[in-house]
């Protein structure tokens, strides 16, 4: 399962953005080997569609969940039309957090 | 009679119940009842600036009527600002347009896919249960 974090910084402590296309780093986890990635958000300054093109961008990966506070309408009818989960974190859920509870 | 009111689609229904204001004396015992789409309404327009045309059809009601739920929740803000009136969602015909799960082990909220069934998509816990 390959898994997208929208994050407010770029390390292992770093809390869930709470929310997805104006965060500014993603991770992209792949709970079979492990291996994180992080990406900074090039959209997180448009005045609109950040969520969508961030989404555009994470489909690349192939990602199966997408993990962020909250999520815009159009993003919400993207994932849903693309098949990827969506996950609402709570505010003080870190990424560590998050991987962890992931069953292994 | 008059006919009723289609049903306003809504994403998602907010996580709080309302607003209070704060610092005042004598608080006021007036109160302000913000329906569930006009704050969809709110929050698609001037939130995640969408125009009227998009917003209406993310709600499934025609641009009219759309223009109708936004003034009317303009209206109740600028009531509730200045009358120093406390906010409260409630009321209004919206149901929500995709369902929210939470799993009460990783105190996460989750959306469902049609193949994978109702499992947490972290910790694969069936111990779910659906947000109204």
């Amino acid at each position: 399962m390959i898994i997208a974090l929208a994050l407010s910084e770029n390390h292992n402590n770093s809390q869930i953005d709470q929310h997805f296309g104006r965060c500014d780093w993603y991770c992209i986890y792949n709970s079979e080997n492990k291996e994180k990635k992080f990406i900074a958000n090039p959209n997180r300054d448009n005045d609109e569609g950040a969520g969508c093109n961030s989404a555009e961008m994470l489909l690349e990966y192939n990602i199966n969940v997408a993990v962020a506070g909250r999520f815009g309408n159009k993003v919400t009818v993207f994932f849903r039309q693309h098949n990827v989960q969506m996950v609402i974190a709570k505010e003080d859920q870190t990424i560590e957090y998050i991987i962890n509870r992931i069953k292994k | 009679m008059p006919r009723t009111k289609k049903n306003r689609i809504i994403q998602r229904a907010p996580n709080f119940s309302g607003f209070k204001p704060f610092g005042v004396q004598n608080p006021s015992t007036s109160e302000v009842m913000l329906h569930y789409e006009e704050y969809e309404a709110i929050k698609l327009y001037d939130y995640d600036k969408l125009n009227q045309e998009e917003a209406s059809r993310m709600m499934h009601v025609s641009r009219p009527t759309f223009t109708r739920i936004y003034q009317s929740a303009k209206q109740k803000l600028a009531k509730a600002l200045v009358e120093v009136a406390v906010i409260s969602f409630e009321g209004g015909k919206a149901i929500i347009g995709i369902a929210w799960y939470t799993c009460t082990d990783c105190d996460i909220a989750f959306s469902i896919n049609n193949d994978n069934g109702t499992k947490c998509p972290l910790c694969g816990s069936n111990d779910v249960t659906e947000n109204k």
